[in-house]
């Protein structure tokens, strides 16, 4: 992927300096030996089976090369920062001069110039600086590694940060529903089952968020709530068990988090095989041992795949913390607790703003005008346009940012 | 400390989604059991007559309004009646305001406390939900007005599934034969839906110099009530067709009984959980509305620009402070809505309205 890189562009190191001789020289000072730049190989996090297999690499001047080749337009436009006051990061912001919004390309610009730092190691670096809002759980802003949703970010108006030494763009501004969109919807052919598919995501965030918590509520305070027989199936599974089914619910959603995580650990099939092992082992002692119901574990299983419904990582970690907030206020205040933190998060999310577009547009506020291609997919025989980042916005949608 | 909501916009739909889903949560609450002990079968038609006076308010409200754009009602009452009148009037609809949340938050309370958790302390309860309008509030009305929209859809989704439910249960024979008990109950009926639904149909004169295009507000306002009167209307007819008017006048919150009495085949037998939770988005958009005008209304007659975290934070403890005084009480509660609410309430949700008018005419506005 990179040869063209490899004959061209080297990376700088001084032999004076690594070897110590000399006393505390510059490492730009003396003699440079070029090395060969390292082709890295990283896992693929937005896989697809149709579209391009091209990824965006650690060096910025092969990501844009990419971008210019495949939009060849005069209008794509480059605003180049040196960010970091010791390592000069280049950071470059790309949009489409006569599709963005003049008022947000100068808001990402304004906010990157003001980013205060010793060095930028990636580009999270920069998407923690110029987020709208630190606090929250919610991203506000997309990051991804194909050159494709890059350039259809573009086309939609939004703007494209690049940073060196990231393969990661940042991609601003970004809604719910971007985040909830993955390649696969615009590259399937009929457009009923890619809407089909993105509802599930939907229903599936929904499961992720809220199935552990309403399960506590309803069988803590109000089991008369479940039809007689599986309310007996539920009980019966719980007989012998030790615990309150919130113990039960909080140990199943720490070990699922557990193995999860050693899953990052150790990337590899390996890794794999030993979570799966582990997991399998721990369950079916746990139901035999009657330390915990069965009914826990197809709950915490059913929301832990769910979750992985969820395309973007950082949304997908939020909603496993959101979790754990959920089922504690159903354990408090029982279903009286699980609506009030789904209103909270609800509020939270309708009131988020990512460089002066709701969060939830649109959504909320309601647009259905542009539902066709975020909320579903409507059928289209040229790629869908999304309006919610319209260059001339109304008047109040971008001031109040 | 400044509220995040700066330059507040509403789309027109979204003003709508508002004004219907502040409309109908409480007035099912409590009010099908006052109306049916008033008028029996024929509570739907009071329903009916709440909805057209509504209607005749909202477009006075909206008349006025348009005369002075960009200018809430506690704002433009002194330019219109004089200042020392302009501002009583501003602090007799702040306080109108109060009392419709405080209403709205105790109905909500007594709901939980007295039927999904009943052994939790009512003062928890209250203090969690007045939180989480204080949060509300703090967002300001453009993000009430996003959750509004949710709000609708759930109410859609709530109604659907009342109809679902009591399609097996319905008898026609219990709404019949009309006006059993003469004109003069339903009149009366017509004043106790419009008394609950006052305070709301108020929102639309601090809302309107929100809206983004004034001069169409009539429309989504006009949609919003019809929208809104439609799920109340309905609920009435169910309770009635399901219950009787005999029975649902025996309740004291009628509309949670008659959940409770239904199911959806055997597989959802007790649904008030899912049913409550629904109710509850449109619940919280109305005390967050009612709310947001109080502290608004309260600000304005003191001419402060931007609602800030001290007044967010005393109307909450005001709220919290009522509901915890004056709603433990249920029967106290009951009885205030029952009798003296509609004699307070109507001289402002109509007498206002209809003086602002005057005056405007008067001096050819």
């Amino acid at each position: 992927m990179l040869d063209f890189f490899r004959k061209k562009k080297h990376i700088s190191i001084d032999k004076t300096a690594m070897s110590g001789e000399g006393n505390n020289k510059p490492c730009m000072e003396g003699e440079i030996t070029q090395v060969p730049l390292i082709d890295v190989t990283s896992r693929d996090l937005q896989q697809t089976l149709r579209g391009t297999k091209a990824r965006f690499s650690e060096n910025i001047d092969y990501n844009i090369s990419i971008l210019t080749h495949r939009l060849p337009s005069r209008e794509l436009l480059c605003q180049r920062f040196h960010i970091g006051t010791l390592s000069q990061t280049r950071v470059v912001m790309v949009y489409l001069g006569d599709t963005a919004n003049p008022g947000i390309v100068s808001e990402i610009k304004d906010r990157i110039g003001a980013i205060k730092t010793k060095t930028v190691m990636d580009s999270i670096y920069i998407e923690r600086n110029i987020e709208d809002s630190h606090i929250s759980p919610f991203p506000q802003v997309e990051t991804s590694q194909r050159p494709d949703v890059t350039e259809s970010a573009l086309l939609q108006g939004r703007i494209a940060v690049f940073v060196d030494g990231s393969p990661d763009v940042i991609l601003a501004p970004t809604t719910f529903f971007d985040l909830m969109d993955t390649p696969d919807d615009a590259y399937m052919r009929w457009p009923v089952a890619a809407s089909f598919y993105r509802a599930a995501r939907y229903i599936m965030f929904l499961i992720a968020a809220s199935l552990p918590a309403l399960y506590v509520a309803l069988t803590s305070y109000n089991p008369e709530m479940f039809p007689t027989k599986l309310l007996w199936l539920i009980v019966a599974s719980r007989e012998e068990t030790p615990f309150p089914i919130y113990i039960e619910a909080f140990i199943m959603m720490g070990i699922i988090e557990a193995i999860r995580m050693m899953m990052i650990r150790i990337p590899t099939q390996v890794g794999a095989t030993i979570a799966l092992l582990s997991g399998i082992t721990l369950v079916i002692a746990g139901i035999f041992s009657n330390f915990i119901g069965a009914g826990v574990v197809v709950i915490a299983t059913l929301s832990m795949i769910s979750s992985f419904g969820i395309p973007n990582f950082d949304l997908r970690i939020s909603i496993r913390i959101i979790q754990f907030f959920t089922v504690s206020m159903a354990t408090l205040f029982g279903i009286f607790g699980f609506a009030v933190s789904a209103f909270a998060i609800g509020a939270h999310m309708a009131s988020l703003k990512s460089f002066g577009i709701p969060f939830m547009a649109p959504l909320a506020p309601l647009e259905p005008s542009g539902w066709g291609h975020t909320v579903f997919r409507q059928s289209s025989e040229t790629m869908p346009l999304d309006e919610t980042y319209k260059p001339l916005p109304a008047k109040g949608d971008f001031d109040e940012g | 400390m400044k509220s995040p909501d700066k330059q507040a916009v509403i789309t027109n739909t979204q003003f709508g989604a508002l004004v219907s889903s502040i409309l109908w949560p409480t007035i099912i609450g409590y009010g099908g059991g006052i109306m049916a002990r008033e008028a029996g079968r024929d509570m739907w038609i009071g329903g009916i007559l709440g909805i057209v006076n509504s209607l005749i308010l909202a477009f006075i409200l909206i008349y006025v309004g348009g005369k002075f754009p960009g200018k809430t009602i506690v704002e433009y009452c002194p330019k219109l009646v004089g200042f020392i009148p302009g501002k009583a009037l501003g602090l007799l609809l702040c306080l109108y305001f109060l009392f419709g949340a405080y209403q709205s938050v105790a109905i909500y309370v007594h709901h939980m406390n007295d039927f999904l958790l009943t052994e939790t302390p009512f003062a928890v309860i209250t203090v969690i939900y007045v939180l989480v309008v204080c949060y509300l509030v703090w967002h300001g009305p453009e993000v009430i007005a996003r959750l509004s929209v949710i709000g609708i859809a759930a109410a859609l989704v709530f109604s659907f599934l009342v109809f679902l439910a009591t399609l097996q249960e319905i008898n026609f024979d219990r709404i019949l034969p009309l006006l059993d008990m003469g004109l003069a109950p339903i009149a009366n009926a017509g004043l106790t839906a419009t008394s609950f639904i006052g305070p709301n149909i108020l929102v639309i004169a601090m809302v309107l110099p929100l809206v983004k295009v004034k001069e169409k507000a009539g429309r989504p306002a006009a949609a919003g009530l019809l929208l809104g009167g439609i799920l109340f209307t309905f609920y009435f007819i169910a309770e009635l067709m399901v219950m009787g008017p005999h029975v649902t006048a025996l309740m004291r919150v009628a509309c949670m009984d008659l959940v409770r009495s239904l199911q959806i085949t055997q597989y959802l037998h007790r649904f008030e959980s899912f049913m409550v939770t629904l109710w509850y988005w449109s619940m919280l958009v109305q005390a967050g509305i009612l709310t947001y005008c109080a502290v608004q209304a309260f600000q304005q007659i003191f001419g402060l620009k931007k609602i800030n975290i001290i007044s967010v934070v005393t109307t909450g403890i005001l709220l919290g402070g009522l509901t915890y005084v004056f709603a433990f009480n249920r029967t106290l509660f009951l009885n205030f809505l029952e009798g003296p609410w509609d004699y307070i309430s109507l001289p402002v949700y109509t007498g206002i309205p209809v003086l602002l008018l005057t005056f405007c005419l008067i001096r050819r506005r």
